[in-house]
């Protein structure tokens, strides 16, 4: 199988040097917090000294001058997947790696491309020439991202069929292990795939178990994992932008009313089942704002899916104000409904049953609802014969 | 204005229902409910409508003694209240 690896190297950065292009030859760091700790998620190539990991305290005393950027990371998610929207129009096969990664399977599209330089050619100009893609071609997924990550930006590379031998100078660093297992490897003596490839496969697996036999047959170009492409999902967007910004649960909530009845309007959702709904908004001097909202069970039911968001949204600390909002559908099911019980006692239980989980979540705890049940109804004594427990529908 | 309990609160128990109700119950000379008082407003019995005793949980600790009466006051209000006849205080209890 033939598989091209694309990879967009710094694509934070390159992202953020699209929405602002007076940035561009400055020193920029963009951070990203992990609880109180703030750290560097990527830099500019201005910025001396600063590399990703390390802290802004750190950061800034290499490089003073440079300009800070909060991470804005639905925005480079919707960059990337944009991109991928791109290729998506090239190879229906496309399977997501991490942030910038991406494998594609090409086989077969040689013939319609009237040969692989110009499918490679298609492929790179699929993405925008600022963000400068670079191709790995192979059989496997991993010598193609070795390939690509060895190529200069707007290039590709084709691993050659002696794949070992191209392989063996690179770092085992490049291999999908955990930090302990590498510096185990280095331990070892082991720095580069040759190295590895040029042991026993015995000797290896004696030392790292199952993975240390994945490693190896890495090191030697042998990646049988096959592609998975990313299901395509019809996705509904609705947007609307604000008069003047707004801060107010009470405009937003109005704003997203008028959004999701729109959006249930449409005659792609109209009767089909709704699983997730994701509100999106550019906040001023702030990074995007994303909340994703997941049903418990799919709904038909417009007032239903907008209840939902209400009851959640009270509790939702409103990062500043929102310029516009975007509302997108995700999860669309097939079936048009939803099989209810012949029996109308068995309907009321599932109704009661689910009016309990919205006030559980509305609550954080257990609804004070209690029910009568019997526990000696032959007592003589009254208030020996029932008593009232938590109800459970 | 109500005093927080600093108990954390839990529904996962079982609360009895229909406890006896102290009342305040004027007694006639033979020792039967004469009129009581309920929510503050006193009621005449106008009527006695039946009479039964109940000795109940005498392994226990707190055994159960009562004589209940079914009553019916003179606006016509069946009420069901009973004497215990452990510490001779009077309830109201639903039936």
């Amino acid at each position: 199988m033939k598989i091209a690896c694309l990879l967009i190297t710094h694509l934070a950065m390159k992202s953020e040097f699209t929405r602002f292009p007076e940035l561009q030859n400055r020193p920029v760091i963009i951070t990203q917090s992990h609880g109180s700790r703030q750290t560097v998620l990527d830099r500019s190539q201005e910025a001396n000294g600063v590399t990703e990991g390390m802290s802004v305290q750190e950061a800034l005393s290499c490089c003073k001058s440079a300009t800070l950027l909060e991470a804005d990371h639905p925005y480079y998610e919707e960059t990337f997947n944009s991109m991928l929207d791109s290729v998506g129009q090239r190879s229906p096969e496309i399977e997501r790696g991490p942030l910038g990664c991406a494998y594609i399977g090409i086989d077969g599209l040689e013939m319609m491309y009237g040969g692989e330089a110009r499918l490679i050619t298609s492929l790179i100009h699929a993405i925008p020439n600022n963000f400068t893609p670079r191709l790995g071609l192979a059989s496997g997924k991993f010598p193609a991202y070795i390939a690509a990550i060895s190529t200069k930006g707007g290039q590709a590379t084709k691993v050659p069929n002696d794949i070992a031998a191209f392989l063996k100078r690179f770092s085992i660093d490049l291999l999908p292990l955990s930090w302990n297992d590498k510096v185990r490897l280095h331990n070892f003596s082991i720095h580069t795939l040759g190295d590895l490839s040029n042991l026993s496969l015995g000797a290896v697996q004696a030392q790292f178990g199952s993975l240390g036999k994945i490693a190896w047959e890495l090191s030697r170009g042998i990646d049988t994992s096959p592609l998975i492409p990313k299901p395509k999902e019809e996705s509904i967007k609705e947007a609307l932008t604000f008069p003047s910004p707004v801060i107010t649960q009470e405009a937003i909530l109005a704003a997203v009313e008028i959004l999701i009845t729109r959006a249930f309007l449409r005659p792609e959702v109209r009767g089909k089942n709704i699983r997730g709904i994701t509100l999106k908004s550019n906040v001023i001097r702030h990074p995007t704002w994303q909340k994703q909202f997941t049903f418990k069970d799919p709904t038909p039911d417009v007032k239903k899916a907008y209840k939902i968001i209400k009851t959640t949204f009270e509790n939702i600390k409103i990062p500043g104000p929102f310029e516009d909002i975007t509302l997108s559908i995700s999860g669309l099911s097939g079936d048009s409904g939803i099989q209810t019980s012949l029996f109308t006692d068995i309907r009321k239980r599932a109704q009661l049953r689910e009016m309990m989980n919205l006030l559980e979540s509305q609550l954080g705890h257990k609804p004070p609802i209690y029910q009568v049940k019997d526990i000696e109804p032959w007592s003589r004594t009254p208030e020996r014969r029932q008593v009232l427990t938590t109800f459970e529908p | 204005m109500v005093q927080n309990s600093r108990k954390t609160s839990s529904f996962n128990y079982l609360r009895a229902i229909n406890t006896p109700i102290p009342i305040v119950v004027k007694e006639s000379p033979k020792k039967l409910p004469k009129s009581l008082v309920i929510n503050g407003y006193i009621k005449h019995i106008a009527l006695i409508s039946d009479i039964w005793e109940i000795n109940d949980e005498w392994w226990r600790s707190k055994p159960i003694s009562r004589l209940y009466y079914q009553a019916i006051t003179q606006e016509g209000r069946q009420i069901t209240i009973f004497n215990d006849l452990i510490d001779h205080q009077w309830y109201q209890q639903n039936i």
